[in-house]
């Protein structure tokens, strides 16, 4: 009678964390969904089929992601093609890592960039004015939304193509050089079928991001003719006051989310966040006049659409606004909004995402409980509900949240409260992909000696965990808070004249055509997420860290 | 020390390779290669007659396989020469020189079938007649593989997978075969088997055949002559 109890405790024991971690947000979600339903009653279902709105909403929504998403992959196989073959290019190496940042930049930083250099005056058109021409004002409706999208997801697409192509045996291309194959057989036999692989992952990630999107198109759309969803509803909510009708799109938005992770099961999981490692690859088509024309052309395209915006941020905001701006209180308080926003949004996360990685790491290590039958399945499912909150928009979690509380709270007290908490859980499936594969290495190398030398509880943290997985912890609250700060989401739904972020500062001087102002805001935003970045990341992960780590790798060697 | 850099020619098993017949056959002339951002400069003297078949043996970090990617045209040499029948092969790309090459692995390309990687031997386009259809059945014949053209590599053994790629070697009809280390990742008795077959098709076809080894049995069974590079 022992052993069922005995083996009650052992599953407790290790999975504790996660079952907090996994409460806490199947509460929240639950506070959302009651919201949600809440307000089914009040729906009026011939309103909304009145006027073909929804539709016309869901077919824009569906057709700008899809264009967004062709367009940056057709931009991005030929630039990953050329770096790939290119190992030693001027150059590459930054553009990598600004392509890696492109996640963390601010959506509404770039947007500003894109009008600075894309907008009536914007450096585009005075370089056309010089030869007496003018491309007009192209900017605002769809053009302007593929150009931001593309701006933001070409990047993040060639860098992860680059990766697969470069994960290729090097003996690779001294085979297609030995049997004389042109660029064109290349590509058609060899680099295609690969890319044909992980375009459905990765271009449906960024289908995904673009289908979600908010800022830009609340920024760029231009009118009702380019509504997506998201904007749709932070419009019913904001501007209409009409929350059944915030419903009805929130739940369009919610269900064609979850069509899309059906049809491509398995997004995500295989996109991740990865320094690409430096190999001595010598590609031998890379000497050929159609390949170098190929590659400096796509390689232009790509320069051409992503430094200008970035240069042309940074040229304005050093305007003699600057001292002016600085100054201002308004600026500060800010400032200090994003700053507690963003570091109580990281903190939650990082608990929550230890809770789920500490139970994931339990469940999958044979040593553990992974021989059970059904731990993997468990696992599977843990894994899934933390990444299903990337399908879940923002504005359909506050929405939710808002018509629970909305009578329990005034708006002031609430806002803030609600921006926190859907940060928190949007930057959740961001940092489980570092600490889930972290947690996990260190559990397989250390238990075995852990159990062998008797290391257990506060000690095992201390001596073991804390040493070999304050690294990926370090980057994983860096991560969150960088990503909160940047955030343009449900602050505009909430945010009031006393109640601001530097995101949403900057949105409003943007809207008053206050672009030196606005680019001295993004300038500064900028600074204070990657700053707060640095300073944690460094902090966690600790001088010490190199040493410690050495040290834990000798141990676990000696003892295999 | 220089002299430690060049290669001493042992001529144990074939006293005939002399300078009258260095115009047929292959021959490298005062080779010398540095590798990038190295100081160390190898060198390589090596004259090779049609259809013998050359084993290179030494120590790792020596340039055993330095030496085959600069045959090949992989690599480039600062200065000497590598001729072959009288032709100077410097010049030319890895596709012009009459050479075909096997490596320790990844010959194959894991995506495509055991047939489209051999039929890549014969347009690298994959652009087949059914000649070459039937000529790529010959050859995985050839090489004990009857029925398994289908079969991409994952679904092969790590010795059919050198079976198909020696397939692919064979159908390039090229007179000089390299072949670097390319069994070393299999069991010894597997690799007798793969000797065994090396040695055959390398006369069947009259092939001048070089294969760099760490292991001085691989070299004794299969050479008719053994270099040591020092």
């Amino acid at each position: 009678m022992q052993r069922p109890l005995q083996s009650v405790q052992k599953w407790l024991a290790f999975l504790w964390p996660g079952f907090l971690s996994l409460s806490f947000i199947a509460l929240i979600l639950g506070f959302a969904f009651n919201g949600l339903f809440s307000e089914i009653q009040n729906i009026d279902i011939a309103r909304i089929f009145q006027n073909n709105y929804l539709f016309r909403v869901i077919g824009f929504t569906f057709f700008q992601a899809g264009l967004s998403t062709l367009l940056a992959t057709l931009l991005a196989i030929p630039v990953a093609r050329a770096l790939a073959r290119r190992p030693t290019l001027l150059g590459r190496k930054i553009f990598l890592q600004l392509a890696s940042l492109s996640l963390i930049i601010p959506t509404i930083v770039g947007v500003f960039g894109v009008v600075a250099i894309h907008g009536r005056n914007g450096w585009f058109n005075q370089f056309l004015s010089l030869f007496d021409l003018s491309a007009g004002n192209y900017l605002y409706g769809l053009t302007g939304i593929l150009i931001a999208h593309i701006f933001f997801n070409a990047p993040l697409l060639s860098r992860i193509f680059l990766q697969s192509l470069e994960a290729l045996p090097p003996e690779y291309w001294r085979t297609t050089a030995q049997l004389g194959m042109t660029g064109k057989d290349i590509f058609r036999l060899v680099e295609w079928p690969l890319l044909r692989r992980i375009i459905p992952a990765s271009c449906g990630l960024v289908f995904l991001l673009c289908f979600t999107s908010f800022a830009v198109v609340l920024a760029l759309g231009g009118g009702p003719s380019t509504n997506t969803l998201e904007v749709a509803i932070y419009q019913a909510i904001r501007f209409d006051f009409d929350i059944p009708k915030a419903v009805i799109l929130s739940l369009a938005q919610l269900s064609l989310c979850f069509m899309l992770l059906i049809i491509g099961s398995k997004f995500a999981r295989h996109v991740m966040i990865q320094k690409t490692e430096e190999r001595a690859v010598q590609r031998f088509d890379a000497t050929h006049t159609i390949a170098k024309i190929t590659d400096g052309l796509a390689l232009l395209a790509m320069v051409l659409l992503v430094i200008p915006p970035l240069i042309a941020t940074i040229w304005k905001a050093f305007s003699p606004r600057l001292a002016a701006v600085l100054t201002d209180e308004k600026l500060w308080a800010a400032s200090l909004n994003s700053l507690l926003i963003s570091l109580t949004a990281g903190c939650i996360a990082l608990m929550l995402a230890i809770g789920i990685a500490l139970m994931l790491r339990s469940l999958q290590s044979p040593y553990r409980l992974g021989r059970h039958s059904f731990a993997s399945s468990f696992a599977t499912m843990t894994d899934l509900s933390g990444s299903i909150i990337l399908l879940l928009p923002p504005f359909v979690l506050a929405t939710g949240l808002f018509i629970t509380f909305k009578t329990a709270a005034s708006l002031s007290v609430l806002a803030p409260f609600l921006v926190v908490i859907v940060n928190a859980l949007m930057t959740l499936p961001f940092i489980l992909r570092i600490l889930v594969p972290a947690f996990e290495t260190s559990a397989q190398k250390s238990d075995h000696l852990c159990d062998n030398l008797g290391i257990k509880g506060l000690n095992r943290i201390r001596i073991v965990d804390w040493p070999q997985n304050r690294k990926a912890l370090g980057l994983a609250l860096g991560l969150s808070v960088a990503l909160s700060t940047g955030d343009l989401s449900v602050i505009a739904l909430f945010g009031t004249q006393d109640f601001t972020t530097l995101p949403l500062l900057m949105f409003q001087k943007m809207g008053s055509y206050r672009l030196d102002d606005a680019a001295i805001t993004a300038l500064f935003l900028c600074l204070q997420s990657l700053t707060l970045f640095i300073l944690i990341e460094r902090t966690i992960a600790g001088k010490g860290f190199s040493l410690s780590t050495a040290k834990a790798h000798k141990k676990g060697s000696t003892s295999a | 020390m220089p002299d430690d850099q060049k290669t001493s020619v042992s001529k144990a098993r074939n006293p005939g390779a002399s300078h009258q017949e260095s115009l047929q056959g292959l021959s490298i002339e005062k080779l010398s290669y540095q590798h990038h951002g190295s100081e160390e400069v190898l060198g390589f003297d090596l004259s090779v007659a049609p259809n013998e078949l050359v084993a290179i043996l030494g120590p790792s970090g020596v340039g055993k396989s330095t030496l085959l990617s600069l045959i090949a045209g992989f690599e480039n040499p600062v200065s000497g020469s590598i001729k072959f029948n009288g032709k100077e092969l410097n010049r030319l790309s890895p596709s012009e020189r009459p050479i075909t090459s096997l490596f320790q692995e990844h010959n194959l390309f894991a995506h495509l079938s055991a047939e489209e990687n051999i039929g890549l031997g014969i347009h690298p386009g994959l652009r087949l007649t059914s000649q070459d259809k039937e000529q790529i059945t010959q050859a995985l014949d050839d090489v004990g593989l009857k029925g398994l053209g289908k079969r991409h590599p994952a679904e092969l053994s790590g010795g059919q997978r050198q079976r198909v790629a020696l397939a692919r070697c064979l159908v390039r009809r090229r007179p000089i075969l390299l072949l670097d280390e390319p069994f070393s990742a299999l069991d010894q008795d597997l690799r007798k088997e793969m000797l065994r077959l090396v040695k055959n098709l390398h006369h069947n076809h009259g092939l001048l055949t070089l294969m760099v080894t760490h292991l001085k049995e691989d070299a004794d069974a299969i050479a008719d002559r053994v270099v040591h590079l020092t």
